[in-house]
């Protein structure tokens, strides 16, 4: 009977194997939002990691969640992909939702800044509350209500997705007045009772108000539209994982510098930032930086710059052609610091991952931080002054001592960059 | 037929693997030097300290010295044969220089007072005898009138002579010990000054005279300590210095090492980046940050130490300051900086790229970041550290 049970699994398998061969199978690197620049992910706590994998990795539901993050008729909306999720996995609480995200982020097939969206686009319960706030004059209201009218075509654009809709919709309202976005249900209310909208409309905006889609950083199609276009420029870019660019914990708002990037600024800025880099690693790899002097009735005069000298002007030329930038209407308004650039370069695949915490450490040159014990020892030694008049004699040495001590711990040799034999 | 050269090919063998034990100076665990049996390789002669790879000779004698010599010369020739041995496996071995593999046996002089001559090889021997340090002289010529055979390069080291540190004529640093004690004496009155303000604003200071007293005692010792502090370190200070180069290790790598890289620097003259790179082999090679320290039997002048807070200088390009620990320091951290696995391979393609007269901001600088875009494991990360280094270092 054993045998018979063998040969029947494995004549199945066989089949299943030869059938099997004409069945795409979707793998992570198939999804346009696969991790292709992000380290572990800051989303996926030590507590969640086991229920992951053992929910996601390796099994059938991944293979359904990649089908859903892989189809072009949907893909582009957070919305419409966390629907996707939900009903495909059949999913109800919110918990199990997110961590079919985190699944998919496990699984590579998407990164932090995608998977951060799709929670985000997860619906929130919806409680219909039949207070709404209205500080609005008659008046003010039929201004918010033409504004309505000219968005309806969009709302109704199943196109375009419902969170980039509602943004349109907002955005236009802010532009008319700020007071518009407090009054927002009581608005979305009167457009659907003046047939403004239709009924479905108002649930899709009411939905996207209660998830506060208006206040996200980014939408799914933002990014994708970024993402594409990166990709377009750079399709040579491998795999690489930093985690200098894509650790959140330690920022406030618990977004990586590869989201802050993404939020910050448009493929082509980051393109733009990108070139600053680039300019200083073809810099440093230049053979040598001269300065010359052309005199009116004698020969130039050519200066060498020393190593060092080549390498701080470099710095100061990168320093200011960041200021230039800042200063230009390149960015629209934001405004790129250092590590923007240095993150816009590994974005983009100018430098490594194994390069980027060393160019990150440069600006430590202009702009030295303070270390704890520094900081400490500031206020210590200010204690030990105080402790100084107070001590009796003969016992004011030992404040002495301990000021003197504090000094030798603290005091690195000072660089002095404007050294006589330094031109730079 | 067969078994009787069997048997001498077992004599052959045997005699070849005697084992020649003698005493050397050589450094235990802890870095402290000790008198201690070793093994001595290569040797081609049964009876005198000549072997493969070097010759040691007493003074200018050709004649290896002989293993029934006085003990204080077979200590000297055991321990630099010892040493020069260990040397020039780490460049053979591990630097893998093919230079060093094919050089010829060379002459190593010790006890040696005589000034060398370009021309002559040894100058008279009247003429500013030498002692206490080591060199290594380039091959010569010779002078056929004067029936001077060439020679090839050779290591001299010099007897030790007791030399009163009043000799030196400013050659020595002298510690100061006033400029430590001067913030000490000063924070002492500033504190003294304080309390004293204090007293006097709060009104206390007629109350009590004694604490008055006290303050202003305080600031009078401190004063006199500090005023007098000089004097007192001198009084205390070494008067005498010696140095028996051929008995300290590093410094027989250090000779060695210059003959390992005068395929690139040349043996001409002393500056302080071939003098450094030298250093930084013997450290290397002696597996310490320190030559020529803890080893006061033989040595009594400053040896060097890898300096973490050590500046450039301008005045390190100076000549006099060719045996300067600064290029040592800085080399030994650039070696950390390219990672201890190919720091030894990165200091020797950066050998290639000087030339003796090259100077620290300018060409050994360059040198490195040039080397390291060929050898580092990634170039721009690692030149980016070492600018950082270079940069810390006031360069």
């Amino acid at each position: 009977m054993k045998t018979i049970l063998i040969i029947a699994t494995l004549c199945s398998a066989l089949t299943f194997n030869l059938l099997a061969e004409d069945i795409a199978v979707l793998l992570p690197g198939d999804s346009p939002y696969k991790n292709l620049r992000e380290a572990d992910s800051h989303l996926i706590t030590s507590q969640k990691e086991d229920e992951i994998k053992s929910l996601y990795i390796d099994t059938p539901a991944i293979l359904s969640l990649r089908k859903v993050i892989n189809d072009k008729n949907i893909n582009r909306c957070g919305t419409r992909v966390a629907s996707a999720i939900e009903s495909v996995l059949r999913l109800e609480l919110k918990t199990d939702k997110e961590l079919a995200i985190l699944g998919l982020r496990m699984d590579e097939s998407i990164d932090d800044i995608t998977a951060g969206i799709l929670i985000k686009s997860i619906k929130n319960e919806y409680v219909p509350h039949p207070i709404a706030q209205n500080d609005l004059l008659p008046e003010e209201e039929t201004k918010a209500i033409d504004v309505y009218k000219t968005k309806v075509v969009d709302l109704q654009n199943k196109s375009l997705c419902p969170e980039d809709s509602f943004r349109g919709l907002v955005k236009k309202l802010n532009e008319a007045s700020p007071k518009f976005i407090k009054n927002l249900k009581h608005l979305n209310k009167v457009a659907m009772t003046k047939k403004i909208i239709k009924v479905d409309d108002y649930k899709m905006i009411e939905q996207m108000r209660v998830n506060k889609a208006h206040e996200w950083p980014i939408t799914l199609s933002e990014y994708r539209s970024k993402l594409d276009a990166i990709a377009k420029a750079f399709p040579k870019r491998t795999k690489e994982s930093a985690k200098l660019v894509t650790d959140a914990g330690r920022f406030r708002n618990k977004t990586s510098l590869r989201q802050g990037l993404y939020e910050k600024f448009n493929s082509t800025q980051i393109i733009l930032l990108a070139n600053v880099v680039k300019s200083l690693r073809k810099r440093l790899d230049s053979k040598d930086i001269t300065i010359h002097i052309n005199y009116v009735d004698q020969e130039s005069e050519i200066i060498s710059l020393s190593p060092m000298e080549k390498f701080r002007f470099i710095l100061k030329l990168l320093r200011k052609e960041l200021a230039l930038i800042n200063n230009s209407t390149m960015l629209n308004g934001q405004r790129a610091n250092y590590i923007d650039i240095i993150t816009a370069a590994y974005e983009v695949g100018y430098i490594s991952s194994i390069e980027i915490e060393q160019l990150a450490a440069l600006e430590d040159i202009w702009n030295p931080k303070k270390t704890t014990k520094e900081k400490v020892m500031v206020w210590v030694k200010m204690f030990g002054g105080v402790a100084s008049v107070l001590l009796p004699p003969p016992f004011g040495f030992l404040s002495v001592m301990a000021i003197m001590l504090i000094d030798q711990q603290t005091s690195e040799a000072p660089v002095d960059p404007d050294a006589d034999f330094n031109l730079l | 037929m067969k078994t009787l050269l069997f048997i001498l090919a077992l004599h052959f063998g045997t005699a070849q693997a005697t084992v020649t034990m003698k005493r050397a100076v050589v450094r235990d665990k802890n870095y402290n030097a000790v008198i201690a049996e070793v093994k001595l390789d290569h040797l081609t002669s049964g009876s005198s300290y000549e072997g493969k790879f070097f010759k040691i000779v007493h003074g200018k004698n050709e004649e290896a010295v002989r293993f029934d010599e006085t003990e204080e010369l077979q200590l000297k020739a055991a321990t630099t044969y010892y040493h020069l041995n260990k040397a020039r496996a780490f460049f053979a071995d591990q630097v893998k220089s093919k230079y060093v593999q094919d050089l010829p046996q060379l002459t190593v002089r010790i006890d040696l007072t005589n000034v060398f001559n370009e021309v002559g090889h040894f100058a008279n021997d009247n003429l500013n005898p030498q002692f206490n340090n080591a060199l290594t002289i380039p091959a010569g010529k010779g002078y056929p009138p004067k029936n001077i055979p060439p020679w090839n390069m050779e290591i001299w080291f010099r007897p030790s002579k007791e030399i009163n540190i009043n000799d030196f004529q400013g050659s020595v640093d002298r510690p100061s010990v006033k400029g430590p004690l001067a913030d000490f004496r000063n924070q002492t009155h500033m504190t003294n000054l304080k309390q004293f303000m204090t007293a006097l604003l709060g009104g206390s200071i007629a109350g009590d005279p004694e604490n008055v007293m006290r303050l202003v005692g305080s600031s009078l010792l401190i004063e006199f300590v500090y005023q007098t502090s000089d004097i007192a370190a001198e009084f205390f200070s070494r008067k005498i210095y010696r140095l028996d180069s051929a008995l300290v290790p590093e410094i027989i790598y250090h000779e060695f090492s210059h003959v390992a890289l005068s395929n690139h620097l040349e043996l001409s003259h002393s500056t302080p980046v071939n003098e450094g790179l030298a250093d930084f082999f013997a450290g290397k090679i002696a597996n310490s940050k320190k030559l020529a320290l803890k080893i006061k039997q033989y040595n009594l002048f400053n040896g060097k130490e890898v300096q973490k807070k050590q500046q450039y200088n301008l005045a390190f390009e100076r000549g006099e300051y060719a045996n300067a620990d600064f290029v040592f320091g800085l080399l030994w951290n650039v070696g950390a900086t390219v990672g201890e696995d190919i720091e030894v391979h990165f200091m020797d393609q950066l050998t290639g790229k000087l030339n003796t007269n090259a100077n620290i901001r300018d060409d050994l600088l360059e040198a490195t970041l040039q080397a390291c875009k060929e050898v580092c494991k990634s170039p721009l990360n690692d030149r980016l550290k070492l600018y950082k280094l270079y940069h810390s270092k006031n360069l």
